[in-house]
């Protein structure tokens, strides 16, 4: 773990004894949080008139919003409101204890607002989640190993694939932008910390909320309805329904605080010096990507709270048979469910291409290019939803305005590639991990991304769209892109959180693991769909059952590849070889403070006076 | 960026000067209400699309449900939700944020401080607990004129029609506003009452910011009152 030092002496010493706010920790929260959820249950038994059909739909919404309320509670987090409410202003020596100041690894149970150990703890949730999310894909790969296999009955086999979804959506875009937007990025900024250090550890512990009555629902019957929830399909299924709506509000309150946070970091706190043109890449990608899931995430929370008020409100949002319309969710859904692919995937972008730049000792191809690429992706991200609805007959006349849409955006992607391949030609390579997961980042997104472009035209999209040709081909832009770039990150980064070194060894086994799989599993699966095999089904026809099979070896190649690196990541953390500050000899400003990294990050604030990718120049050739 | 790029300021720099921090949360409660337009965006896209759709002509009318009534199964239209009392919930909102916004102005001009702030903040709070009130009464007219259907002999399941959804959602976003506005609205008269909204320094922009955020509802109030009242049948 980290163990950051503060080197900040004139301040004065926080206190540790007494006050109930300094006795909150993650311990607390669950406690409230169950305290909550019970009262959440049982109150609505004397309040509301439980005859009705909707009154299971009201008892589970109000519990998973009681547990939300008490986890917030519990763990600290609507302290900061209600002393703003009464005038009980923080003092210094309570900002330094909520920053986590000589509270060793305690911290990390706690809602410390110092923006590392915010980072660590994001970086543990999101391995947990995509650890909830690999086995659940585990056990779909294994119901479909052949045809009627029944090694889990239908209805488990819906929650399954419909939980696994939304869990590896929501762990993608914490994966990246969560350990990596917080540790890294401020620093990267010449910050001291987040904008606002009170929501950044609000973002982290309101996904922590989240999570719990998103599991939850494997308890309470499931969500039969895909990781999508369509509706009306949405409105019938089981009250699982309800506490996964309420995640998914809890989650959008995260990623918004989170968001604001982020973009306000970045335009508000670089240090002299660090003008727009001389932003570290991943810093820019942070702020891309911030800025959109800012724009694209209120869709998500309005189309859930009308799911919920239709379960259990008696309104016909999307009840054809009393004035709503299926269509209405469908819209909402694809104008978050689009850019959210591009909130997931620009962070890692940002991140490969920093791993490209110090592993070939090249400045940055065409840096301004880069940043032009992925805005032009976030700003077109906004303008395709539509291109997921091709098969449902809405507005057909919109269709070649959509597919238009959809094919421009491959040129800011293809952009992105060029930038990454013009990085590295002709560089110096230094083939460490971080590089290896960069190279399989760019073969599997060319894959990933010339079937995106197959189906963006309405013709192919009628024939594949319900097929797992579509299935493979976001696979490929998930698990061997994201993921790639997300582990990247990780075997770059960790010497920094750690002081010391993943394992080479393991490193490049968990690679190859992994990076075989996805070929084996994926591919299998484009010609699973070519041949007609129809996705979400818990069972098929036996003409299937070859390339089934093959796809779910490959789905245990990737997970044995997991498996090795998140070994790696524990043994490296207790013993791993020391790394030193700057083990890559990079030029950006996280590398260049020391390690562990103190508390306020610098003793005093740099200036800077070049850009951060002077690789290949003589010293002081551009100071 | 190399390490020799690399100069140290002349002060420490973790004491950031007033104008500094309240630049950040100045940008910061920007990017809320910005998000928050987004919101109400989608809620007032919800209300258009569905009075576009009228899937099945269900935007207001629905079936007779009363099995005991001659006219079972026969179409009724809903009556339209009081565009006056619409407005005189929005006149009410726009009321508690100009005495936040020619409070706040007036007193930040006059360098007066604590006091006579504690009390126009306080006043802002009142009205939007008014406002909040005249919202569940309207919420509850709907409830009111809540058509249902006949799901199976003797058990009636009552659902909304499209149109009573939509106000649901609009007026139940703006209930949470108000009280988020009453929160904000006392929250500043206590502080003001102990002196921590001054002129001086940051003191002052919690206030304009809260006012930001005042303003920004009473004109997502105007805004839905314009498009419901107009666009309705």
């Amino acid at each position: 773990m980290t163990a950051t030092i503060d080197l900040q002496k004139s301040h004065s010493p926080a206190t540790n004894g007494g006050g109930f706010l300094r006795r909150l920790n993650f311990g607390t929260g669950i406690i409230f949080g169950i305290i909550g959820a019970l009262l959440g249950y049982f109150l609505p038994h004397h309040f509301f008139d439980n005859q009705g059909s909707a009154f299971a739909d009201q008892c589970t919404v109000i519990s998973a919003v009681g547990w939300v309320i008490g986890f917030w509670f519990g763990i600290g987090a609507l302290a900061g409101p209600f002393k703003w409410f009464l005038g009980w202003d923080q003092t210094h020596a309570d900002e330094m204890y909520l920053a986590g100041k000589d509270q060793g690894k305690k911290r990390y149970w706690k809602y410390c607002t110092d923006h590392k150990v915010v980072g660590v703890q994001y970086l543990v949730l999101a391995m947990v989640l995509l650890g909830a999310g690999g086995i659940l894909a585990m056990l779909i790969r294994t119901d479909l190993i052949s045809p009627g296999s029944h090694f889990v009955n239908q209805q488990v086999y819906n929650s399954f694939l419909s939980l696994h979804g939304m869990l590896m959506i929501i762990s993608l875009i914490i994966a990246v932008a969560g350990p990596w937007g917080n540790f890294v990025m401020p620093i990267q900024c010449g910050a001291r910390d987040m904008a606002f250090p009170r929501l950044n550890a609000l973002s982290l512990w309101t996904v922590v909320a989240a999570a719990v009555p998103l599991l939850t629902t494997l308890f309470i019957g499931g969500i039969q309805d895909g990781w999508t929830t369509y509706a009306p399909i949405s409105i019938q299924t089981g009250i699982g329904m309800n506490t996964f709506a309420i995640a998914i509000i809890t989650f959008v309150i995260s990623t918004t605080v989170a968001g604001v946070n982020t973009v306000c970091t970045i335009m508000t706190m670089r240090t002299t010096g660090m003008s727009l043109d001389r932003l570290p890449i991943f810093t820019w990608a942070s702020l891309i990507g911030g800025a959109l899931g800012l724009y694209a995430m209120p869709f998500f929370a309005t189309a859930m709270t009308m799911t919920i008020l239709d379960r259990s409100a008696g309104t016909s949002f999307f009840s054809a048979d009393s004035g709503g319309t299926g269509w209405l969710w469908e819209n909402m859904f694809w104008l978050m469910g689009h850019p959210e692919v591009y909130v997931i995937l620009i962070p890692a972008v940002g991140a490969l291409l920093e791993i490209a730049t110090v592993f070939s000792r090249k400045p940055l191809f065409s840096y301004k290019t880069a940043i032009g690429g992925m805005a032009g992706i976030a700003g077109l991200s906004i303008l395709v939803w539509a291109h997921h609805m091709f098969t449902t007959g809405w507005a057909p006349q919109l269709g070649g305005p959509f597919m238009l849409t959809t094919e421009l955006i491959s040129i800011p992607t293809g952009i992105i590639f060029l930038v990454a391949v013009g990085t590295i030609w002709r560089g110096n390579l230094w083939m460490k991990t971080p590089m290896i997961w960069l190279m399989g980042f760019i073969a599997n997104f060319i894959i990933g991304g010339v079937t995106g472009i197959y189906l963006s035209d309405i013709p192919v999209d009628n024939t594949m769209h319900g097929t797992m040709f579509v299935v493979a081909h976001f696979h490929y832009v998930f698990v061997g892109s994201v993921l790639f770039g997300a582990i990247g990150a990780v075997y770059f980064w960790f010497p920094k959180i750690s002081g010391r070194f993943l394992d080479e060894k393991m490193g490049r086994i968990s690679f190859w693991l992994a990076f075989i799989g996805v070929q084996v599993t994926f591919l299998a699966m484009f010609v699973s769909g070519l041949r007609g095999m129809p996705r979400r089904y818990a069972s098929y026809q036996a003409i299937f059952e070859h390339t089934n099979v093959i796809s779910t070896i490959g789905a245990y190649t990737i997970m044995a590849g997991m498996l090795v690196s998140l070994a790696n990541i524990i043994l490296s953390w207790r013993s791993g070889e020391p790394s030193g500050p700057n083990p890559w000899h990079s030029k950006t400003l996280e590398w260049l403070v020391p390690t562990p990294v103190p508390l306020e990050n610098f003793e005093v604030l740099p200036v800077i006076e070049s850009d951060p990718y002077t690789y290949g120049e003589k010293e002081g050739a551009r100071a | 960026m190399s390490s020799d790029t690399i100069e140290h300021e002349a002060s420490h720099g973790h004491h950031e000067a007033p104008e500094v921090v309240e630049g950040r949360q100045r940008l910061g409660i920007w990017l809320f209400i910005v998000g928050d337009v987004i919101m109400l965006a989608s809620f007032i896209f919800t209300y258009l699309y569905l009075r576009g759709t009228n899937t099945g002509n269900g935007w207001m009318t629905y079936l007779q449900g009363d099995t005991n009534a001659a006219n079972y199964g026969q179409p009724v239209h809903e009556k339209v939700l009081s565009a006056g009392f619409n407005w005189t919930i929005t006149a009410v909102i726009v009321a508690s944020a100009a005495v936040v916004w020619f409070g706040e102005k007036h007193l930040r001009a006059q360098q007066k401080g604590a006091g006579s702030f504690s009390l126009i903040a306080a006043v802002a709070g009142l009205l939007a607990i008014v406002a909040s009130a005249l919202t569940v009464i309207q919420l509850r007219s709907i409830d009111e004129h809540m058509p249902y259907h006949l799901l199976s002999q003797n058990v009636h399941e009552f659902t909304y029609t499209a149109y009573g959804s939509a106000e649901i959602l609009l007026n139940g976003s703006s209930l949470l506003h108000l009280i988020v506005l009453a929160f904000l609205g006392f929250g500043l008269a206590i502080r003001a009452s102990k002196g921590l909204v001054s002129s001086e320094g940051l003191k002052w922009s919690q206030a304009r910011f809260v006012r930001f955020f005042w303003v920004w509802v009473a004109l997502g109030s105007v805004i839905t009152a314009a498009v419901t009242s107009l666009i309705n049948k």
